[in-house]
């Protein structure tokens, strides 16, 4: 009996111990390369720039009192406000139009080509990804200068002469969202595609023969059905987003027009100064400000889940 | 059986899964022995260690370990001096080689003060010693041709050679018989072309055993037979110098450096049969001399150090560490050099303008560590000569200890932001370098963030001992009396034109008021006048806080320098024809002090600065006052120019050999030495180059297209004491924030170009700027 209940323990354990050992190569990694420097994070930011001595929470008030750190933080959270909720209205409406024309083109005999030029249309929204970001701020420069072809476009539209510094103006803020939407919406554009096409076509077929109409179906079938794909998107929408800044100082500079003076451009000079304490300190809110959301969000989806559950339950029980 | 099969599986997984994480961890693990970190990375040329191999990246062969108990390898190419004989002092080196019987040759001159040789000698290396041979001919068979003498050769055939120019300056090659006489040889091939001036004048000759000649040319090597006759041609990088010593040749093989490599040429059919990678021992800042070890092998030799590669090999092996000798010197020139027989290597380098000679020889000494046992790193982000200068004076007074010099950039390359970022982690993580340069460095962070140490002491010692021009470390100084960067050469604007022009460069507003015949300074474009004003008026716009962040103090700037802007022709850009025409560039630099007194004789302006640094700019500023009675030279404000700024790394565990370094830096050896980058800080230095009449022969001059001409030679001991006189007053150290200066360059040009007002144009910098201020 003793021996029969070891053996019960031993394989519960075993069970138990199982996913963590298939983890923990990740988990040794992220701990290795993402939780330990973070922690080194969260301890310099107590202390002084060479961190040798303890300053409390000297550093984190500084931070906040830091009109620099207030213009970049205001200008991300501004860009982010912005460019996601334009990305993913742009990216999803492509998505959908494409795959309307897929629909449409799909009905076609395969060896028609390319059915409707779907495939061209997936390329060309695609390709900003495979152009280098330096390549591609070469490009944009050339479009903004002060001689460049807007302003030649405009001078000859309108007639008069043109040499607005694009990039070097209030419309630096602009350019950077076009930038960062033409870079991403083919990108996005495909995460939504693969999302669409994971929707079963009987639920539109169904809704169809009970009278839906497109909107009704976009409104009941398949936005609902895009959750999943919805948060994939958006996080990564949200971590790309903070990537323009690679864009952002190629186009204008360490220190560009005030409008697109972002977080990691602060970061950038902080670090050339030394100033790692400010850093950290900084680094430790940001990470607050950006978990303390996905932290409640994933509570309540939990909360949810399992309201959920409860309710099957029931059903479950009635129809007992 | 099947379960036991899997357990053996499970445990062999789990067994190679922790030898696989030991291994990642053991990897990463820091090394044992403290002071691993700098001599590491040195490259070693012990014997014991292995093949010595390296491709120049520094793992070494042999390498030691300190502390952790291994035994540290030896064996290692120590340098000695050779005596020259005493007579040769006085003479300038022509050529060094290995002669008849694989004897020591060295041949020397005596020159007129046009640099003509009057008379040459050869000295012969004998039983250990120099002796000059009474029985050669050479000087004889030059002179009765009326030759200059420009090289001596031995040819594979058996037979001297002697090469030298006419008064015509059309080189003639001579071929010395055994009896003293000589007959001219290839007189056909040097002869000018047609409608020519000038004919070929090789700056090297190599004759073959078959007799036939190999003659050098700028970028290309002719192979003639004795007749005269032209076989081919081998293409070889261009060399600029009069002794070429990129190429040899060996059996029948001609190797040089050909677009940054090595190749060998069949001197049978002028076809590369091989080519080799030089980049990881040449990064051709100074171009690496060549030489053949007899066996097909390749030696290269320069200022990093002496490397090998055998026939068909990949791998460089470092012989000798030019850190470690003075093959890194910079105020002394490799000439020739050559392998010995006892497996040594003898180098002859002559100083700065061709003055002085020295003969060092290379020798392996099993008794020397393959390392020096202590190390200490200099870091600097741009290459710096009168550093490089200080690590081999301070390796010459310290063979015990190993000096790194390492730089963020190869000569020429750009400093990027990245770099100083790399640099920041290191110091951040408590390592970097034990001497920081500090020149382009966020200064004003590292001394805030105590990065640096105090050297008050080291200061108030140097300066105690009255050798020092203490108002020039005295600019240094922080309130509280730290004093935590020093520099080790300055320059300064020195103003040259009419009393009343010169005179109103003692403040800003008198310079924008000034109104005479012609404007106050030349033309240039407006970004180098923005960054010109920005020094000369230093103190007014800049000072200890960065005054143009007052919006009145931006904008009298911005105006003042429209103002001179708009009287001298400045522009924002110029076209190609309006350079052409006005004789001015776009191009910027970080000071501005681009266009020079030289302006002002030229009658376009009323006076012009100079950047002084060295007694060399001062020909033109000294020779214009003699020829323009009434003008003035004088220092503007009391503003000077530093470089090379050196700081202690507070991280360093060699505190004490770290200022012994800086005190190299700074001593008479080190600073005695005119390297153009500056003149020196130390008093007695600057004592010495100002009495030193070595540059007698030296001449400048200057043309231009509308027919002006300035010449002008060294400048006398009284300029010299004027301008020695001048650097005692200096006591504002000029070093402007890049950053600020930049956001105004940027913001100031629509303002220039009639774009915007002033106060737009102010407002926008301003923008920016509190952005920068605020971080």
């Amino acid at each position: 009996m003793a021996s029969s209940g070891r053996r019960v323990s031993a394989s519960r354990l075993r069970r138990a111990l199982t996913p963590w050992l298939f983890l923990a190569p990740s988990l040794g990694g992220v701990a290795v390369f993402m939780g330990f420097p973070f922690l080194d994070v969260l301890s310099r930011s107590f202390r002084d720039a060479m961190g040798t001595r303890l300053v409390g929470l000297d550093n984190y008030k500084a931070v906040l009192d830091n009109s620099a750190f207030r213009l970049a933080a205001g200008n991300t959270v501004r860009f982010l406000a912005v460019c996601i909720p334009l990305l993913l209205v742009l990216s999803l409406s492509l998505a959908l139009l494409l795959t309307k024309r897929a629909e449409i083109y799909g009905k076609l005999p395969a060896d028609s080509g390319d059915r409707g030029g779907c495939r061209l249309i997936r390329t060309t929204m695609v390709l900003p990804m495979a152009v280098p970001a330096a390549s591609m701020v070469l490009i944009w420069k050339i479009l903004l200068c002060p001689e460049g072809v807007l302003n030649q476009a405009l001078t000859a539209a309108t007639g008069e002469p043109w040499e607005t510094d694009w990039a070097f103006s209030p419309w630096a803020f602009p350019v950077l969202v076009v930038t960062y939407l033409w870079k991403h919406t083919g990108y996005d554009m495909i995460l939504w595609v693969a999302g669409l096409q994971g929707i079963s076509g009987d639920l539109y077929e169904a809704a169809r023969i009970d009278g839906a109409g497109a909107w009704q179906e976009l409104r009941y079938i398949t936005l609902p059905q895009l959750g999943g794909t919805f948060c994939l998107v958006g996080i990564l929408s949200l971590v790309n987003s903070f990537r323009v800044y690679r864009e952002a100082y190629l186009l204008a500079g360490s220190y560009p027009d005030s409008s697109i003076y972002l977080i990691p451009h602060l970061f950038a000079h902080w670090f050339l100064n030394l100033d790692v304490q400010k850093m950290t300190a900084a680094a430790v809110m940001m990470t607050g400000v950006f978990l303390a959301p996905a932290l409640a969000g994933r509570i309540v989806q939990r909360k949810i889940g399992r309201e959920k559950i409860g309710r099957k339950k029931v059903r479950g029980g009635e129809r007992m | 059986m099947k379960i036991y099969s899997g357990r053996l599986k499970r445990h062999m997984a789990t067994i190679l899964a922790a030898a696989l994480a030991a291994g990642l961890l053991g990897g990463c693990q820091k090394p044992s022995g403290s002071g691993a970190e700098s001599v590491s990375r040195q490259e070693g040329n012990g014997r014991e260690g292995g093949s010595g191999e390296d491709s120049g990246s520094g793992e070494a062969s042999g390498s030691q370990n300190q502390g952790s108990g291994r035994q540290d390898a030896m064996g290692r190419y120590g340098e000695t001096e050779v005596e020259l004989p005493q007579e040769a002092e006085s003479q300038s080196l022509i050529q060094f080689l290995k002669g008849e019987e694989g004897n020591l040759e060295l041949y020397t001159a005596v020159r007129d003060s046009s640099g003509n040789v009057e008379e040459a000698f050869r000295y012969r290396h004998l039983e250990g010693s120099w002796q000059r041979d009474e029985g050669w001919p050479g000087s004889q068979v030059m002179g009765d041709r009326n030759l200059d003498l420009m090289g001596v050769y031995y040819g594979q055939d058996g037979n001297y050679y002697l090469g030298g120019t006419d008064d015509n300056y059309i080189y003639h090659l001579m071929k010395m018989d055994g009896d003293g006489g000589a007959q001219e040889i290839l007189e056909e091939v040097f002869r000018p072309g047609d409608g020519m001036d000038y004919g070929l004048i090789p700056p090297k000759i190599e004759v073959l055993e078959n007799g036939n000649i190999v003659v050098y040319d700028y970028w290309e090597v002719y192979l003639y037979t004795p007749s005269g006759e032209r076989l081919f041609s081998m293409a070889k990088d261009f060399s600029g110098t009069t002794s070429d010593a990129r190429g040899f040749c060996e059996g029948d093989e001609f190797v040089t450096v050909n677009q940054g490599s090595i190749v060998r040429y069949s001197l049978k059919d002028g076809r590369i049969t091989d080519t080799v990678d030089l980049s990881a021992v040449d990064d051709g800042r100074e171009s690496a001399m060549v030489f053949g070890d007899g066996a097909g092998g390749i030696y290269t030799v320069n200022e990093k150090g002496l490397s090998h590669i055998n026939r068909g090999g990949t791998l460089w092996e470092v012989l000798i560490d030019g850190n470690l000798n003075h093959m890194g010197m910079r105020s002394i020139y490799m000439h020739g050099f050559v392998a010995g027989d006892q497996e040594d290597f003898y180098g002859a380098y002559v100083g700065g303008g061709g003055k002085g000679m020295y003969l060092f020889r290379y020798q392996y000494d099993p008794e020397l560590a393959a390392v020096p046992p202590t190390g200490l790193t200099v870091y600097s982000l741009e290459d710096n000569s009168t550093v490089r200068q200080a690590v081999a004076q301070f390796q010459s007074d310290h063979p015990e200890t190993r000096v790194e010099m390492r730089t963020a950039v190869d000569t020429g390359g750009t400093v990027t932001e990245e770099m100083i970022q790399g640099l920041n982690t290191e110091l951040l993580s408590g390592k970097g370098a034990d001497v920081l340069i500090l020149d382009g460095l966020p200064v004003n962070a590292y001394i805030e963030k105590g990065v640096l140490v105090d050297l008050s002491d080291l200061v108030a010692e140097l300066e105690s001992s009255g050798d020092m021009l203490d108002n020039l470390l005295e600019g240094f100084r922080e309130e509280d009396g730290a004093v935590y960067q020093v520099p080790a050469k300055v320059g300064f604007p020195l103003a040259e034109g009419r009393p009343e022009a010169v005179e109103a460069y003692s403040d800003f507003d008198s310079m924008v008021a000034y109104h005479g015949e012609k404007p106050l300074m030349s033309i240039d474009n407006y970004e180098n006048m923005l960054r010109k004003i920005s020094r000369l008026c230093y103190e007014e716009l800049f000072g200890k806080e960065i005054k143009v962040r007052d919006r009145a103090v931006l904008i009298r700037y911005l105006e003042g320098v429209k103002a001179l802007g708009e009287a001298s022709g400045c522009q924002t850009v110029f076209t190609e024809a309006e350079m052409e025409e006005k004789n001015v560039t776009n191009f910027v630099i970080e000071d501005g002090l681009t266009r020079g007194v030289i302006e002002y004789d030229r009658g376009m302006c009323d006076s012009e600065t100079e950047k002084m640094t060295g007694y060399s700019r001062l020909s033109f500023p000294a020779e214009i006052r003699k020829i323009n009675p009434g003008s003035v030279m004088k220092p503007v404000g009391d503003i000077y120019l530093p470089s090379a700024m050196a700081g202690i790394n507070r991280s360093t565990e060699n505190e004490d050999m770290a200022k012994e370094f800086i005190r190299c830096l700074l001593s008479f050896e080190v600073q005695k030495e005119d390297l153009y980058d500056g003149f020196p800080v130390n008093k007695k230095a600057l004592e010495f180059l100002t009495q030193s009449d070595s540059r007698d022969n030296y001449s400048e001059s200057a043309g231009y297209r509308d027919g002006y001409h300035l010449s002008a030679s060294w400048p006398t001991l009284e300029e010299r004491q004027e301008v020695a006189a001048m650097l005692e007053t200096l006591t504002v150290p000029a070093i402007v924030d890049e950053t600020v200066m930049q956001m105004i360059a940027e913001g100031a040009g629509d303002y220039f170009d009639g774009k915007k007002t002033v106060e737009q144009a102010a407002d926008d910098i301003l923008r920016k700027m509190s952005i920068y201020l605020a971080e």
